[in-house]
Formats: structure tokens, sequence, C-alpha cells
């Protein structure tokens, strides 16, 4: 069966790539990990307030 | 693996009671129109999904009202199935739903969406949908379509922080555009020293310095007038600076006027956060199937509700586009009227310059107008609650009065300017400190929306949230679609060998949300729209080939492939080889096939005995339906066989009319198999007179050696035939006819038919050119016929 599970599949390789690509606070990544455990990810408010979540550190702010 | 055992229907559609007895078996069903064919493949629909297809989506039908025999009604509906090994039942009827056991459970997953059924409405629709509903048919059936909802929430996310990051960045633009204005394009700090060193004064180090500087300078100027110059110049610069922008009356409008049309859908604005809900009880429908509200557990059918839950996410989703759209708006109108009313207020600080006996006038427009301003403020922020109109007229109405105040302190400012007589110079100086102070405070606000904009890190963990989610799914779909095209391609090779369209690919479009296009090569032309260059049979076809590579690929669990009726289309040639893809590719799986098409029937059967597939077969045939009973059925005979059931009986007419049916079909497979030459005919339909003499002449040309021997076959036919012609034409010399010339006629045909097909498998032996034979084209035949020929 080449697809499986194609929904979870997808959601796994989604965390898996935020978590590897280190691009985003921690805090941004465990909130997207929530919301997939939860089956919210097609919950817009949700996923803006997980995006809101952290304020830049000092660092990532001088990098942006 | 598991498999239907019995299923039986109770009060559904056109059946009353029928059990049939299935035991893992294929099902052959075949019926005129109108004979309860159908019925069969609307209970295994209820019973595994709880909805007919055909009976939701359109007003005025419904599962709950028209699936129940309109006799019985619903309380006596019941579609129950036996499952083996385990003999397992589980039942389902209008009111309750199958309780399915563990063991039954994957089955039950990958068949309670209903995708194993293939009706033959659907096999165009798929192919001529647009790119997006394609994907969503294709969607539903891999179990992708939560993708797609997930896709579009990171989309609507990413856009709400852009509009956001946009009004943050007009109003930087704006603010460059003013500073542009005052002190003209490049450095500014370099600009205005240029001024300040042609006057004679110390130059700036930084605008950090200005308000000092500009107190050195203006010592220099003029002492008795320097307050009050300097006031008039403050005066002036702030009213000029007060002024409306020029879009903003425009925009105000436009703003309450969108504002006032949702207003006016306040009762559907008030839903829109039921679209979290909707989204939720659509997938918990998808998911259990049930066919009960997951809210208050009153009876449903579940396929209508999803049509409808669908039907006002649509609505509502499309309302909530408008109100984003209103929001950016808002946030842009109320960063401009912030802007504007703080420069009214500078502009009021500057006021007390104005001779007493003009001042309480201006001050009292000008506060007016600051008012209207504030209420303006006020009622646009709150009208984010739609709980009443957003009244911007007042301010709008006062602009044009305002508007005549600002440029007449202008001039009047001026005009005392003058008349102080002040030094070239010190005018310079103080137009100078003027123009310093406003880089300064303009410099410092650009800095502020440049570190705002700097900071607009939501934007870019949204834009990357939704590119990293598309392209996982993106892949994730390719690799699909790549696993699928192989089986599609050997399908349809299989359907059409040697034809001039291949290379089918599902192309997942770039750029593009949702949307899946077809290709193919088509007469050596690669990347072709299939729709451009083949026929509605060929599309058919094609459509069947990419039905039966999902359910292969996708429903692994659940071997139970349903086609209604499907081969209409497909013309006889390719029907035999439909039979021959569903009995090589598909051998583990119960097929249900139901058709009205005696050709495609008898193709089935033959291709049953050439695989030796049989006993995994139960073929059937409806010869009657009526409200009363419902459907009556025997078991299908071969075509011989029902010939000489009838001969039996003595039915002349039929055993006459099926022994010429017989005849037209064995010589079509002559012509065919050989390429004889005959008549063309516009319609397809041929008689005997336009076979018989190509189908003889072709054999003794090709078999020179059993010339005598085809002569023989076709003379014997021509002697007995008049019983074929005259019944089956309804001759009144037809009554002379006796039993026995109808036998002799109908042997005569059988003769010539055990003759040419394989004596062992029963298939057509197919002519080769190149290898100069005519040969059994049944690979796995024991004994394959085959003659050299000349």
């Amino acid at each position: 069966m080449p697809g499986g599970d194609i929904v979870q599949s997808v959601t796994d390789q989604f965390l898996s790539k935020l978590e590897l690509e280190g691009q985003l606070p921690s805090k941004v990544v465990e909130g997207m990990k929530r919301l997939a455990e939860e089956g919210a990810l097609s919950g817009q408010d949700a996923i803006e307030a997980v995006l809101k979540k952290e304020p830049l550190t000092d660092d990532e702010a001088k990098d942006t | 693996m598991m498999k239907l055992k019995t299923l039986e229907i109770k009060a559904l559609r056109g059946v009353r009671d029928w059990e049939i007895p299935l035991s893992g078996r294929s099902l052959v069903l075949w019926g005129e129109n109108a004979s309860g064919k159908s019925s069969v493949v609307d209970a295994l629909e209820f019973f595994f999904t709880g909805a007919i297809r055909h009976l939701v989506g359109t007003m005025g039908l419904s599962v709950v009202r028209h699936a129940p025999h309109v006799e019985l009604g619903g309380e006596k509906l019941r579609v129950s199935v036996t499952f083996d090994p385990g003999a397992v039942t589980l039942w389902r009827s209008l009111e309750s739903q199958p309780a399915v056991p563990a063991v039954l459970q994957p089955l039950w997953n990958d068949a309670c969406s209903g995708a194993f059924i293939l009706r033959r409405s659907q096999l165009l629709e798929f192919i001529y949908a647009d790119p997006a509903d394609r994907f969503r048919a294709i969607a539903s059936m891999i179990g992708a379509e939560p993708l797609d909802d997930v896709e579009l929430a990171m989309m609507r996310a990413r856009d709400r922080f852009e509009g956001e990051r946009s009004a943050e960045k007009s109003e930087r633009e704006r603010i460059e555009k003013r500073l542009q204005e005052v002190v003209g394009a490049g450095p500014s700090i370099d600009l205005l020293n240029r001024e300040v060193l042609a006057l004679g004064l110390l130059p700036l180090s930084s605008l950090d310095a200005v308000p000092s500087k500009v107190e050195e300078w203006l010592r220099s100027a003029k002492q008795s007038d320097q307050a009050r110059v300097a006031s008039l110049q403050k005066l002036k610069t702030s009213a000029e600076q007060a002024t409306v922008p020029s879009d903003l009356e425009k925009d105000l409008l436009k703003y309450a006027d969108a504002h006032s049309k949702l207003l006016a859908q306040r009762e559907r604005l008030d839903r829109l956060p039921e679209l979290a809900l909707l989204e939720h009880g659509e997938r918990l429908i998808q998911v259990s199937g049930l066919p009960q509200c997951p809210l208050c557990e009153q009876a449903i059918d579940p396929q209508d509700t999803l049509t409808r839950i669908r039907a006002r996410r649509r609505v509502l989703h499309a309302l909530s586009d408008e109100v984003s759209d209103l929001h950016q708006k808002r946030a842009t109108l109320l960063a401009s009227l912030k802007t504007l009313e703080q420069r009214v207020s500078d502009m009021q600080e500057a006021l007390p310059v104005i001779p007493d006996k003009d001042r309480p006038a201006v001050q009292k427009a000008v506060q007016e107008f600051r008012s209207r301003c504030n209420d303006a403020l006020g009622a646009i922020e709150s009208s984010a609650d739609f709980t009443s109109q957003c009244d911007v007229q007042p301010l709008v109405a006062g602009t044009p009065a305002y508007l005549a105040v600002c440029s007449k302190l202008v001039k009047d400012a001026d005009e005392q300017q003058q008349a102080l007589a002040l030094t070239e110079r010190d005018r310079a100086i103080l137009s100078l400190a003027q123009k310093a102070n406003d880089v300064a405070a303009l410099t410092r606000q650009l800095d502020q929306q440049t570190t705002k904009l700097r900071q607009a890190e939501e934007l870019r963990r949204a834009q990357y949230v939704f590119d990293t989610f598309v392209s996982c799914a993106k892949a994730e779909i390719r690799r699909v679609y790549d696993a699928i095209q192989a089986d599609v391609r050997r399908f349809y090779d299989i359907l059409h060998p040697g034809e001039l369209h291949k290379d089918f690919q599902l192309v997942l479009a770039e750029g593009r949300r949702a949307s899946t296009q077809l290709r193919i090569n088509a007469f050596g032309q690669p990347d072709e729209d299939p729709r451009g260059f083949t026929s509605e049979g060929h599309l058919d076809s094609l459509g069947l080939c990419i039905f039966l590579a999902f359910v292969r690929n996708f429903r692994a669990a659940c071997p139970l492939v349903v086609l209604d009726d499907v081969v209409m289309s497909i013309d006889s040639g390719h029907r035999g080889r439909v039979a021959e893809l569903l009995l090589t590719e598909f051998q583990n799986w119960q097929l249900i096939i139901t058709t009205h098409d005696e050709i495609w029937l008898d193709e089935l059967e033959r291709h049953q005995r050439a695989y030796h597939a049989e006993g995994r077969f139960f073929n059937l045939r409806i010869h009657r339906w009526t409200l009363g009973e419902g459907p009556a059925v025997y078991l299908y005979k071969p075509r011989w066989e029902r010939i000489q059931s009838k001969l039996d009986e003595a039915d002349k007419t039929g055993a006459a009319n099926d022994g010429r049916q017989f005849l037209e079909w064995i010589l079509m497979e002559i012509c065919t198999s050989t390429g004889a030459h005959g008549p063309i005919r516009r319609n397809g339909r041929y008689i005997v007179s336009d076979l018989q003499e190509p189908a003889r002449a072709r054999l003794g040309r090709l078999l020179p050696q059993l010339r005598s021997e085809i002569d023989k076959l076709f003379q014997e036919i021509a002697a007995a035939g008049a019983p074929g012609n005259l019944l089956s034409h309804e001759n009144v010399d037809a009554r002379s006819i006796s039993i026995p010339e109808i036998r002799r006629f109908c042997d005569a045909v059988k003769a010539l038919a055990d003759w040419y097909q394989c004596g062992c498998c029963g298939q057509t032996p197919v002519y080769s050119p190149d290898a100069g034979q005519i040969c059994c084209p049944n690979q796995s035949c024991k004994s394959r016929k085959r003659w050299s020929t000349a």
C-alpha cells in the first residue's frame, strides 16, 4: 500500500522537518506537535496562537 | 481475507426480500433496466456507508424517504451481511448501524467511505472534472481530505499576518514620502547640513542633536520677534501637515459601506464560530460513518448531512474571507486616523499665536473636527463587533470646512511672518529650525516602523510553516501518484494493447493548491490532456483503470470492488479485455458486477472458463421484476445451454433468435480476430449477411489446407439458415418451421463455433501475421488451438 495513513504520514514528516531544520523557536514546534496530537492543525486561530506564542529572543531579533 | 458470505436485502429500493448466497465468490448480475440489479449496489453502499450516493445532494431526495421499498416502508428496511471466515453477521437499518467487531475493523475502515463502488455516471465525471474537483475525488479515495483543510488553515493564518504587515508597510511608505517632501531625497542629515552651512551655522552631528542645535540657531535670529516668528512657523507647518490625506474620505466611505453590508448578514456572522464545529462534525461523521448526529444523537443520513455541512462550510468560509478583508482595511484606517488625530492635536498646540479676535472660532472648528476624528476612530474600532453601523459620515461631512480652516491658517501665518519684517536670513533660520524638527520627528517614526517591520516574525513563521507543510503533502501525494501510475499504465495496456496512447500520468499542478491534471502520450505527443485525443470509450476505460488502480492500492483491507454498469461506452472487443483485466489482476478480490449488456455477460462467463475461475463466480440473470415480488432470478447459463433449454421447451422463436445471435457473434469474432474485410456500418451493428461471406473467404485464404472443412461448415449453416431468418423477423411462414429444423440450424452454428474456438479454454483464436498462425491468445491455456496460415 503506497499511502498507508497518508494524513499521519504527512503530519509526521512535517513535524520532523520543523524540528530538524530548526528554523522555528522550540516552543512553536512544540505547539505544532500539540495541535497535531489534538487533531487541531486545521484550526486557523489555533495555528495563529502557536505562531505568536514566543516573542523574539534578542539573538533572533538581531538576526532578523 | 475477509469476504462476503451472504448478502440479505430487505425492503430496500426494488427489493422486498432477497438473500444472495455469495460464499466469498464474485457476483455477476445481469438484468434489463429497472430490473432491480442496481438495488444490490445500493444495498451494499447503504450497508457500509449508511448512504446511497444518488439519493443525496439533490433537493427533494433522501435515503430516509427514498431508500425503503415503496410498499414496505422504512421500518422494514434492513441489509445484513455475513462475512467469512468467522461467519460474522452485521446489519444496518435506518435506525441502527452495524456494531463492527475488531476483527472487521480494518475492512470497515476502508469500506465505510464507499470508495470501492464505481458507477457508470462517475467515470466521465472524474475524467471531465476540473483539476480541483479531481483532486478532491482522489483525496477522498486515498483519505487525504484532511490535508487540504490543514493547508487552507495555514494559508489563512499566513494571509492574516501578511495583511497586518501590509498595513505597517503602507504606513512606513507614507512616512518616507513625507520625509522626502520635507527634506528631499537622500540622507536627511546631509541635506539639512547643506542648508545649515549655507546660513553660516554650526552643522548637526546627528538628528539626536536637533533640539539643542535649533535652540542655538534661533538665538542667532532676530531676538525681539524670535518667539512669535517661531510660533507662526510652527502653526504654518502643523497646519500644512494636519490636512486630510486625499484617499482617506473615499476609504472611510468604502469601509462603512462594506461593514454595513456585512452587518446586514448579522445572523450569518454570528454563525462564523460554527466553522470549527462543522469541520470537527464533518470529520467525525466521515470517520465514524455513524447515522447519528454527533451532538444530539438524532438519526441522520450521513451522506446527506456531509453534503449539507460542506455547503455551509463553503458559505461560511466566503463570509469569513470578507470579514478578514474588512479587518485588514480597519487596521489601515485606524493607523491613518490616529496619525491625523495626532497632527490635529499638534496643530491645536500652535493655535495660541493666532490673534485673540480670531482664535476662539478657529479653536472651535479645529476641536470639532478633532472630536469627529475621535468619534470615527471609536466607531471604526467598535465596528469589529458588528453590533451597530459604523458611522463615519460626520467626519467626512466636516472635512471640507476643516480643510478650509487649515488652508486659511497657512495663509495667515505666512502673511503675519512677512509683516514682522524679518530679514531673509532670519526667515531662513526659522524655516530651517522647523524643518530640522520635522525631520527629526519623522525619522523617529520611520525607525519605529522599520523596527516593527523587521519584527514581522509571525509572518516569517507562518510562511515557513505553510511552505513546509505543502512541500511534505505534495511529496507524499506525488509518491502516491507515482505508485498508482504504474498500475494505471499496466491496466490501460491490457485494455488497449499496441494503441498509440500511453505513459499516463497524474500530475500535481505546481503553484496551485489542491489540483490534479491528467496527462498522456497521445500519438507520440507527450504531456497531452487525454480528453483532447481519445474517444469517450477510451476515456471511460481510462477512468476505470484509475479507479481500479486506486482501489487496489488503497483499499487492500476491503477486497471488494463494485462495478455498476461501467462498460456501456466500451466497444465489444475491449469489453473482453476488461474481463481479462478483472480476471487476471483481481483474482483475490470479490467483484460485484452488474450489467444489462448480454455480450459483456457472455464475455465474463467465457473468461471465467478461460482462466479456470468458474468456481470463484456466481452468475445470475434477473429475468423479471415486479413491485410485488422484486427481482426474479435464475442462474446464468452459457449461450448454448440457453438454446438447448429453449429447444427442449419448444420455444421456437426464442431458440431461433438465440441461434441467430450466436451466429452473428461467432462470425463477428472470426472477422475481428482474422482481420476480415467486410462492409462498414456506421452504427457498428452487423447482421449475418454482412459477415458470413467475409468470414468464410478470409478463413479460406488463411487456411487453404482446411478449405473443404471450412466450406462444409458454412454450407451447412446456409442450408439450415432459414429458421434463423424467418423466426427472428416475425415472418408468417415461420409457423410451418419445425423444432428439428431449428435444431439443425443451431447445431450448424455450434459446429462452426466449436471448430473455431479453443477447445481447451473457449477463447477465440487470433491471427498473427508475424507468427504466421491463428492461435488461442490465452497464455495460461493448457492446450492452445493453433493453425499455421498460408
